[in-house]
């Protein structure tokens, strides 16, 4: 017999670590991959080295990708006047999932915290200044959550950029597209109205 | 609203037991330690989703269970809301209409509730947060959105202390820190004052009448964050803000907020808090509780009314003019009590009068006596 814990138990404690995944899920899992067919798990391992092999932040966005510059940076035909600052990630999958975006991305890999030890220069912030430079970016949209950390980001880049010359706005928050106001609960509602904006112009 | 079933399940003491009533009062009689509080702690949980007093989560399941169940149906005038509120070790869920939810908002649409328990006598004389937090909840009851300015004030000054422990803060994040905390604290408030000056009225005509207080009764509410409007509030806030910045970060703590405000409850223009005998502190705290219904009913709104072991904080006579008032105010009333008779004249036939015994709630066949006069 092999040293070590019981590889089954190993496995599942393994698992385990992963976001979303609890102790019933875990075993469900390993044991499904126990009678899995031939070359299964070594394609999962495969995979996951692969992502830690492979990919990095991209030297423009700080996009997680597999090339240098990645995708989004790379394809000349996404606007370069537009940059929606996210937190994370898998924001920018959301937008590019949205399909109404046609701009570029930054990724600050996080939002001003002090709770979680996550200040200003632990933001991926100094790129964003260096893309700035040069004058093509007309507008920055400051994507970040709209919770008080997501606030404070937005805050605190509106004074950065305040010297910068560039148009700074936020993303809208309110009430889900498809609910109607009858429906809305009061908090969104409340949400809404504090976020409403003048008729006109803009075309609603 | 009424909650027309109740259902607990290895909830503190009580036996599972599914309770169904029209009512619009509920009794519950019995001695105490019998369970009579733990069942208006079901209905209070149910409505506000925090336990009564400030008791831990934990606690309110039963020794050697996992997950106590607390479930109800709501009718809103024929439209019947479900709700489950399933309570486990550090975990909590929310099932509204059989579908989980993640936002509180959709589910204080569905319920409400106001609580008068023996312990409220320190919203009068305990320390000023007591009172913020009684305001807090006044104003969540009237408009659920107030939990979102709450809870946001609450995470700025989290993050504003920690922001004040480093050795060096940083100043621009300081900045944007008490930006957040003077927009979000106007807005806080602005809520809280609109709140108070729509329950003040209320208060002063029922310390006077149900009540049977004397004295005129003052409240108001003291904060930096003075002015007209929100933007006035924000500015002078800012200000004050900008004003502590040196003092803040010298002695590491927030000095100016919402968090740092006073509701001034005075009697003849003496604080109550100091000087209000025991007896004058029941009146106010009773005006004060019962003004959120009144005010509520004035909104079209018919949130619950929970009051905890009436017999003990309220003589018969003022006892006699509650439940007369609270007939009128076609709230639904739950109430417990170790003689069920102080209550006076219940509305014959909308009236469920249940005797907790060891946890078990049993309904009672004849509802009490009518006393006249």
């Amino acid at each position: 017999m092999a040293d070590g814990p019981d590889p089954i138990e190993a496995a599942v404690r393994a698992l385990r670590r992963l976001p979303g995944i609890g102790e019933k899920t875990a075993a469900r899992l390993v044991y499904w991959l126990l009678r899995a067919p031939d070359g299964t798990i070594p394609a999962i391992v495969d995979a996951l080295t692969r992502l830690r092999a492979e990919v990095h932040p991209c030297r423009v966005c700080g996009d997680l990708t597999a090339t240098n510059p990645c995708a989004l940076c790379a394809d000349g035909r996404r606007d370069a006047r537009v940059i929606a600052v996210v937190e994370r990630p898998q924001d920018v999958r959301a937008f590019e999932r949205a399909g109404e975006f046609r701009g570029r991305y930054h990724v600050l890999h996080g939002a001003i915290s002090p709770l979680d030890g996550i200040g200003p220069s632990d933001l991926n912030l100094r790129t964003l200044l260096d893309r700035l430079r040069d004058g093509t970016v007309q507008e920055v949209i400051v994507a970040t959550d709209p919770d008080v950390e997501g606030d404070a980001t937005a805050l605190y880049l509106a004074r950065l950029l305040a010297d910068v010359g560039v148009r700074v706005t936020r993303l809208a928050h309110g009430i889900s597209v498809g609910t109607e106001i009858e429906y809305a609960d009061a908090i969104s509602l409340g949400q809404a109205l504090h976020h409403r904006r003048p008729i006109g112009g803009d075309g609603g | 609203m009424r909650l027309v079933r109740l259902r607990t399940h290895a909830f503190r003491n009580l036996a599972p037991a599914t309770l169904e009533t029209d009512a619009r009062f509920v009794v519950i009689g019995g001695p105490n330690a019998q369970g009579k509080t733990n069942l208006l702690e079901a209905v209070w949980i149910l409505a506000s989703l925090r336990p009564l007093g400030s008791p831990r989560w934990r606690e309110v399941v039963r020794w050697g269970e996992d997950q106590a169940v607390i479930a109800g149906e709501v009718d809103h005038g024929g439209d019947v809301r479900r709700l489950r509120l399933d309570v486990g070790t550090g975990t909590r869920s929310l099932r509204l209409d059989d579908t989980v939810q993640r936002e509180v908002g959709p589910w204080f649409d569905a319920i409400r509730a106001i609580a008068f328990t023996p312990s409220d006598a320190e919203i009068v004389s305990d320390a000023p947060a007591v009172r913020r937090r009684w305001l807090d909840r006044a104003a969540f009851t009237a408009a659920p959105a107030h939990l979102a300015r709450v809870q946001g004030v609450r995470r700025v000054l989290a993050q504003k202390r920690e922001a004040l422990q480093s050795d060096r803060p940083d100043p621009t994040l300081l900045d944007v820190l008490d930006a957040q905390l003077a927009r979000r604290g106007a807005e806080l408030v602005a809520a809280r004052v609109r709140t108070l000056d729509d329950l003040r009225p209320h208060v002063r005509t029922l310390h006077e009448g149900i009540a049977g207080g004397r004295g005129a009764l003052g409240l108001r509410y003291r904060t930096a964050a003075v002015g007209e409007g929100i933007q006035a509030r924000q500015d002078a806030l800012a200000a004050a803000l900008a004003q502590a910045r040196p003092d803040e970060v010298r002695r590491r703590r927030c000095l100016v907020g919402p968090q740092r405000d006073e509701v001034g409850i005075t009697l003849d223009g003496r604080a109550a808090r100091t000087y209000g005998s025991r007896g004058q502190v029941r009146s106010i705290v009773l005006a004060l509780k019962l003004a959120e219904l009144v005010a509520a009913r004035a909104r079209g709104d018919r949130p619950l009314f929970l009051l905890d072991d009436l017999s003990s904080e309220l003589d018969r006579d003022r006892t006699g003019r509650l439940v007369a008032a609270l007939v009128d105010l076609d709230a639904q009333v739950w109430v417990t009590t170790t003689d069920p008779a102080h209550l006076g004249a219940l509305p014959p036939g909308d009236a469920l009068v249940l005797r907790a015994e060891d946890g078990m709630m049993t309904p009672q066949d004849a509802v009490p006596k009518r006393i006249d006069g």
